[in-house]
């Protein structure tokens, strides 16, 4: 079991990551959720033993590793860019670990050769790196991470780089072996659909802050925090006033199961819906079609969002139905 | 934050080059200003030297010959750099090695050369012996190469949208030129100007020989003073002298590379050159062509042709007598060839060792200290050989006296070639991304093994041509080699003039012979450059 204690990272006067703590248990994968420079990067080279934290400790089945250096812990890292080194062919790449731990070369090749199937990328040893695709090169990273089975594998957007289509048939690769290897993995990204389908478990950052933490059906029903709920893609109705049990919204006094207060709301899809004779009057900018069905883009209280539409939906004024019930309230 | 660094490492790995460049470097230079300022002779000091008209006219003539050849350098060089630049043809990588051959002949090949081309027996039938002309015609040959290459790089690296951009909004082909690609070649220009001045002005070999003493540089009169006239002071406040124009022209130089690291990130396409269209380009390639291998071919051929005539016509003669021994060399003339390649050598280990050592403290370093360490390691690309040689002599006879040892020629050549090793290595270190070594380091590899796996064998390549091109410069080196090399052990470049400064078609002959060997060798040294210089980038 990996657990970060009370992690703080400066870089001058900014503080990258600040008392950030959580565990990721044997056998788990974690995601670690946030925008670009919500510090999930550094998190991962403070882990893998590449910074050295301002305060706080790292260990690993109980027992401290801080201040080791990155080459003896035994993690594995992939790279956001891959780092795969162009001076060496494929299979040379894979072996590197096994060579560093002093492993023969007989063992070498059978496991570059077991990884390399593991992959899908099986005959692929003697190949430079320059000739493969951006897929292929995320194939050789993730299995020159997993040759040397490292006791904890730690993921930098992995996926980052890639299309759609090759994201999301890497996305199922990557459970298949995770599963497979019985791997504990940290993975790090801004995309909740990624986070979502591989992890057990999500820790979210923001501004180097830990604000939630949950599993990804927890994260989904209860965002807890603006950051999430923005990561998720909800947009958030920030500032609501409640009193006696209505709040304002869109201009209109909305009845809502809440104490007096002020809060921020975060918005689920398909809580507001346009129709005719709806209470909230709002003003349509735009229409798309997506998955199948037409949304249109509306403006309520200088928040955009997508609300369920009919086929023949106009730009300008309408009414929408608002599912206060759906609202969630989130810490700002 | 603190990113995991050893902060003593930059320092033990710059400790050698530190200790080297300060007492082989530094420690000499500084007993030559010391000599220049304080001693007593017949010419006292800086300013007595300067009040002798004499003097004052070697002064002159250095600086304006150098002017005029940095002009007629970059003015004839301008269209080669044209075509290099803008287009692209077959055998073009090729042209660009040929090019470059004439700029890293040993000096006393290509005063040789035109000893040869310009004398009254030459093709030409006129004789430009002994008058400006003949060296300025050999400067513009010897760098040639130095606009050629810097330019057409800059013209390479020119967006071609730029272009395009420029006649979308109106402009015709000479305001494009005017406005779009003068700007942004001027500081490629400007800098090779830098480097063209800078040689001319502290030109030895060329003017030695082409000049015959009746046109003499200030780096030739150093050498004269110090070793015919035998007046130290007055060589060494030339010195001095010499030391001030440099250092200038190095600060003008430093300004112009600064400018152009910004205009890199204008221009960050690899290579915007074209196939020649039509019959009007294809004819401006053909051309060029034709006057480069003219320009640069004719005298190298001059030399080898002459060195297989003899008096009973055409021979080998020439180079069997380099068998015998002369009463030009104390030795026969064939064994300045094993000299030379043993020193070679030895320099060139020598500069891989130090420039290894520096690049990798200038790599680690912070950018202060890298930076510092960095000026003080190509001072010797500014400092004229001849000062250098002279300061060895003055310098080095204690604590042991290593003034006639067998070493002190490769450390030399090793001081100048240093340089090139670390302008090949460091770029190529530099493109390293920090990535890798963190990849290896989580692989499992200790620091020790990062640097074994990663930076050796990505640097391996650069390392080989740095090494090549600190043999070349070794094998023609003359000016400090002049000062310090043994007379029972000299250098094929030491033979050559040797042999020159003798009257007699013979001897001629057969320093023909001894320049035409010394350029096969350099010229081989150039093609493993070439050849193993792929896609790795050169600072220059």
């Amino acid at each position: 079991m990996l657990q970060c204690e009370s992690i703080r990272v400066t870089y001058g006067s900014m503080r990258a990551l600040d008392d950030v703590s959580f565990k990721v248990p044997a056998g788990d994968v974690v995601a670690v959720m946030g925008e670009s420079g919500s510090g999930k990067t550094t998190l991962l080279r403070v882990i893998a033993g590449l910074v050295m934290p301002d305060r706080g400790s790292v260990s690993w089945e109980d027992r401290t590793i801080t201040s080791d250096p990155a080459h003896v812990r035994r993690f594995g890292l992939m790279f956001q860019d891959y780092a795969l080194f162009p001076h060496l062919s494929v299979g040379d790449n894979v072996a590197f670990g096994l060579r560093m731990q002093g492993r023969d070369a007989a063992e070498r090749r059978a496991t570059v050769d077991r990884m390399l199937a593991l992959v899908g990328l099986a005959g692929y040893t003697g190949r430079g790196v320059s000739e493969l695709s951006g897929g292929e090169q995320q194939r050789v990273a993730l299995a020159r991470t997993l040759a040397p089975q490292p006791q904890l594998v730690l993921l930098d957007e992995p996926l980052g780089a890639l299309d759609r289509a090759r994201r999301d048939q890497l996305l199922a690769d990557m459970q298949r072996i995770f599963s497979e290897l019985g791997v504990t993995a940290l993975y790090v990204t801004h995309d909740h659909n990624e986070a979502f389908a591989i992890a057990d478990e999500v820790v979210v950052l923001d501004s180097g802050h830990k604000v939630a933490e949950g599993t990804p059906s927890d994260l989904w029903t209860n965002p807890k925090h603006v950051a999430v709920a923005t990561l998720l893609g909800f947009p958030v109705l920030r500032d609501v006033a409640v009193r006696g049990g209505r709040a304002v919204v869109g201009g209109v006094a909305t009845p809502v199961e809440l104490a007096d207060g002020v809060y921020h709301l975060a918005v689920p899809p398909g809580s507001v819906v346009i129709a005719a004779g709806g209470a909230v009057p709002v003003e349509v900018h735009g229409r798309r079609f997506e998955d199948g069905s037409v949304t249109a883009v509306v403006d309520l209280d200088g928040v955009q969002i997508l609300a369920a539409a009919p086929d023949g939906v106009a730009l300008g004024r309408a009414t929408v139905r608002v599912d206060t019930t759906a609202l969630v309230v989130v810490d700002g | 934050m603190k990113e995991r660094k050893n902060r003593w490492l930059p320092w033990s790995l710059a400790a050698v080059p530190i200790a080297f460049f300060g007492y082989f470097f530094v420690y000499p230079l500084l007993t030559v200003l010391v000599t220049g300022f304080t001693s007593t002779g017949t010419a006292t000091n800086v300013l007595d030297v300067l009040a002798r008209p004499s003097l004052r006219g070697i002064a002159w003539f250095t600086l304006w010959q150098a002017v005029a050849s940095t002009v007629l350098t970059v003015l004839l060089a301008l269209p080669g750099a044209y075509v290099l630049g803008r287009y692209d043809f077959r055998g073009k990588s090729l042209t660009k090695a040929a090019v470059t051959v004439p700029f890293i002949m040993p000096t006393v090949v290509v005063g040789g050369a035109f000893l040869t081309l310009l004398g009254p027996d030459g093709p030409l039938g006129i004789d430009l012996r002994r008058t400006i002309w003949s060296i300025l015609i050999a400067h513009v040959f010897f760098n040639y190469a130095v606009v050629v290459r810097t330019v057409s790089a800059a013209w390479e690296r020119l967006d071609p949208s730029l272009r395009a951009a420029a006649a979308s909004l109106g402009a015709d082909r000479w305001r494009t030129f005017r406005h779009v690609t003068l700007p942004l070649i001027r500081p490629a220009v400007a800098s090779a100007a830098s480097i063209v001045f800078l040689f001319s002005f502290t030109s030895f070999g060329v003017v030695l020989i082409l000049g015959d003493l009746v046109h003499s540089t200030i780096e030739v009169e150093i050498w004269r003073q110090a070793t015919t006239v035998l007046n130290l002071p007055a060589a060494a406040a030339l010195a001095v002298l010499q030391l001030v124009g440099i250092t200038s022209v190095l600060w003008f130089y430093a300004r112009y590379q600064a400018r152009q690291a910004v205009q890199s990130h204008v221009a960050a396409v690899r290579t915007s050159a074209a196939r020649p269209t039509g019959r009007r380009q294809r004819t401006i390639v053909a051309v060029n062509l034709a006057a480069m291998a003219l320009l640069l071919g004719t005298p190298l051929l001059t030399i080898v042709a002459r060195s297989l005539s003899t008096s009973g016509g055409w021979g080998w003669a020439n180079y069997s007598a380099l068998r015998e021994p002369t009463n030009a060399l104390f030795v026969p003339a064939a064994s300045a060839i094993g000299n030379s390649l043993k020193i070679g050598l030895l320099a060139m280990a020598l500069a891989l060792l130090v420039g290894m050592l520096a690049a990798w403290a200038i790599l680690r370093a912070g950018t202060r200290f890298g930076h510092s360490l960095d000026v003080l390691i190509m001072l010797p690309l500014g400092t004229s050989a001849v000062t250098l040689g002279f300061g060895f002599l003055l310098a080095l006879d204690r604590p042991i006296d290593l003034r006639t040892s067998f070493w002190l020629l490769p450390i030399a050549h090793a001081l100048i070639a240093v340089p090139f090793v670390i302008r090949t290595a460091l770029p190529v270190l530099r493109s390293i991304e920090p990535r890798l070594r963190e990849a290896a380091a989580v692989l499992g590899a200790a620091p020790r093994r990062v640097w074994q796996e990663i930076d050796l064998p990505i640097v391996r390549r650069a390392l080989l041509v740095g090494g090549a091109f600190a043999f070349a410069v070794s094998m023609g080196e003359f000016g400090a080699t002049s000062f310090i090399a043994r007379p029972d052990v000299p250098t094929l470049p030491i033979a050559v003039y040797r042999l020159l400064s003798r009257p007699g078609a013979a001897t001629f002959g057969q320093a023909m012979a001894a320049s035409t060997l010394l350029m096969i060798v350099t010229a081989a040294g150039i093609l493993v450059v070439e050849r193993w210089r792929g896609g790795t980038a050169q600072e220059f």
